[in-house]
């Protein structure tokens, strides 16, 4: 029975069931933190895959988050319309953005995006009356079902989990899709993409919008999670850092960010106290995984399995070279 | 407002913008020999402060010997980081990015880890003022300028006069040209960014005795480059020189005048500029 085969069935099983088999909010909280950041790490790769060199992706993750929060602090509307709703409004926010931006190619494109996620973090500390400014927004609700409200991680866990399950499918099917080949059409050579017919614009625009609504909903849940939010969490370094942390995981499959997802979230925890060398850990990670490794970690199988079947066939052909024919 | 308030606004703006236009530059000179972002380029300008900071601490040498040190210690670097890390990627270009951003945190959380995060700072080199009529301005302010002003224009007449710059003006131009003329692609490369990286220094250097120095610095450092090399044009060196000034006096007034909300204009300035003229003042590539 192939390995694969048992294997993920058996993970599944395990992060369904493990709040039932460890209460402790720990472990709960770095599974949560990995889910959401994968979700993050999905819709960055949707947006990588077509092409669009975005390092400002963190902004609207905020978005998503101060978005949730004044529209339930501030119109009293329950997090479960929230939730979407700040993905919609993310997506707006990301077309209006979007729209003389999305043509623009490269390397100036990579500047656009960071200079938008410096100006929604400066926005929001300038708009200190709406948006709470430097001090951020403190004791947002936490979500609630009529009357039972997410009191411990458990129905959180179950909400990430639901979340990241449901972005992943979507990242799946859009995968094999024509639309998929479509994105990485333009991404390998524009130009002879749109040769062939293919508009440009309206193929980057909705990469970018499925990316902003679900990235907007990550961030509706870390606020209603965290239940507090600053603008110190969405600068332009969280999203470099998750630019980084995809490519060590690998951008090719789904599961390469989620890879890197997860070690963005568990490395501080590997450190512990050595927490102050988590930047040049990660560093060193980074360009070992350039040099050696440019697939990603993902990949390690793969490149393992190549280099041994490529050293088998050295070793016979040798074999065969130095005793003579019969 | 009287006339010395414009007056210290000016100097300042002039201060803040000959750092800018240091800095700048080699950001831009490397873009347009190999078409990278340097990211490390703040960290690199951190280290130029740094290094001065222990040589004239340690080994208790004047301020200029240390500049001298600070400068070749992080060219050397420099050209040591071209030809490890980004030669064997030179023509990819988004990959050399990646690595650029690697070597940024690995220098700065390096620089942490042996150096910690405290401000560090050294005494003032110039003391004084110089009285003009009722203005008095800092003899510190001025030296920083003109010796920035020295290096500017040496680095002009490099690029103008000496075979070595010229080679690196045409690789930004036309890379395959250049090559078929004969200019070592390879060697090249290497020398601007040892040039680059000690532009850097410099700039980072002139800056110890008037403010401080601590590992963190670096990522303040790069998003001024890229806002100046982006209203300059990419890959142009007096693009950067116009808009390093220009930044400089913006921000200088812009802070006096008008306070917290600059900033946000300014990136808000800076993003349309991206939309309607990605090329910038004067840049081609």
């Amino acid at each position: 029975m192939r390995f694969k085969n048992i294997s993920y069935p058996l993970l599944f099983a395990f992060i369904v069931s493990l709040p039932l088999l460890s209460r402790e909010p720990y472990y709960l909280h770095i599974m949560i933190s990995i889910f959401i950041l994968s979700i993050l790490a999905l819709t960055l790769r949707l947006v990588l895959l077509t092409g669009l060199f975005s390092l400002g992706h963190a902004a609207f993750w905020g978005i998503g988050a101060y978005a949730s929060a004044k529209l339930v602090m501030g119109l009293g509307i329950s997090f479960w319309a929230a939730l979407p709703l700040s993905g919609l409004v993310t997506v707006l926010i990301g077309v209006l953005i979007g729209y003389p931006t999305l043509r623009i190619k490269g390397v100036y494109f990579a500047l656009i995006t960071l200079a938008f996620c410096e100006i929604v973090r400066l926005s929001i500390i300038h708009w200190s009356d709406f948006l709470g400014g430097l001090a951020g927004i403190p004791s947002i609700p936490r979500p609630s079902f009529g009357p039972i409200v997410f009191m411990s991680k458990v129905p959180y866990y179950y909400l990430a989990l639901a979340l990241v399950a449901l972005t992943t499918a979507v990242m799946w099917r859009i995968d094999r899709s024509r639309t998929g080949s479509i994105f990485r059409a333009i991404r390998e050579n524009d130009v002879l993409a749109e040769s062939i017919g293919i508009n440009l614009m309206k193929y980057k625009m909705l990469a970018w919008m499925i990316a902003c609504f679900f990235t907007g909903i990550a961030g509706s849940f870390y606020a209603h999670y965290m239940l507090f939010i600053s603008p110190e969490y969405f600068t332009v370094w969280e999203s470099i850092f998750l630019f980084l942390f995809i490519i060590i995981g690998g951008i090719r499959t789904i599961f390469g960010p989620i890879l890197g997802a997860a070690l963005f979230a568990m490395l501080p925890e590997f450190l512990g106290a050595f927490e102050q060398w988590e930047p040049v850990i990660f560093a060193v990670l980074l360009i070992l995984i350039v040099f050696f490794l440019p697939h990603g970690l993902i990949s390690l199988p793969e490149e393992l399995s190549h280099r041994y079947a490529r050293l088998k066939t050295v070793i016979l052909q040798r074999g065969k070279v130095g005793h003579g024919s019969p | 407002m009287t006339l010395a308030l414009l007056m210290q606004t000016f100097i300042n703006g002039l201060v803040i913008g000959m750092n800018y236009v240091l800095i700048a530059s080699g950001f831009t000179l490397i873009y347009g020999v190999m078409r990278l972002l340097n990211f490390a380029h703040g960290e690199l300008y951190m280290l130029g402060s740094l290094v001065l900071y222990y040589v004239m601490t340690k080994f208790e040498l004047n301020y200029f010997a240390s500049f001298i040190v600070s400068i070749a210690v992080v060219g050397l670097l420099g050209v040591l980081l071209e030809r490890v890390f980004f030669r064997p990627f030179r023509v990819m270009h988004d990959v050399s990015l990646i690595i650029a951003l690697g070597l940024a945190l690995l220098i700065s959380g390096s620089a942490f880890l042996i150096s910690g995060p405290e401000d560090k700072g050294v005494p003032s080199v110039f003391t004084g003022t110089l009285r003009l009529g009722s203005l008095s301005l800092s003899l510190e302010r001025l030296s920083v300028i003109a010796i920035s002003a020295l290096i500017t224009t040496g680095l002009w007449l490099f690029l103008s006069k000496v075979r070595t710059g010229m080679a690196m003006r045409a690789i930004a131009q036309d890379s395959e040209a250049a090559a078929l003329q004969g200019v070592n692609i390879d060697h090249i490369s290497s020398i601007g960014f040892g040039l680059s990286s000690a532009l850097a220094a410099a700039a980072g250097a002139l800056m110890v005795p008037m403010y401080y120095v601590n590992p963190f610095i670096g990522a303040t450092v790069i998003f001024k480059a890229l806002v100046v090399v982006i209203i300059g044009g990419l890959g142009s060196v007096p693009g950067a020189a116009v808009a390093g000034l220009l930044l400089g006096m913006v921000e200088s007034f812009g802070y006096t005048f008008i306070g917290e909300v600059a900033e946000l204009l300014g990136f808000i300035f800076v993003l349309v500029f991206l939309i309607f003229r990605p090329r910038g003042l004067m840049g081609r590539y």
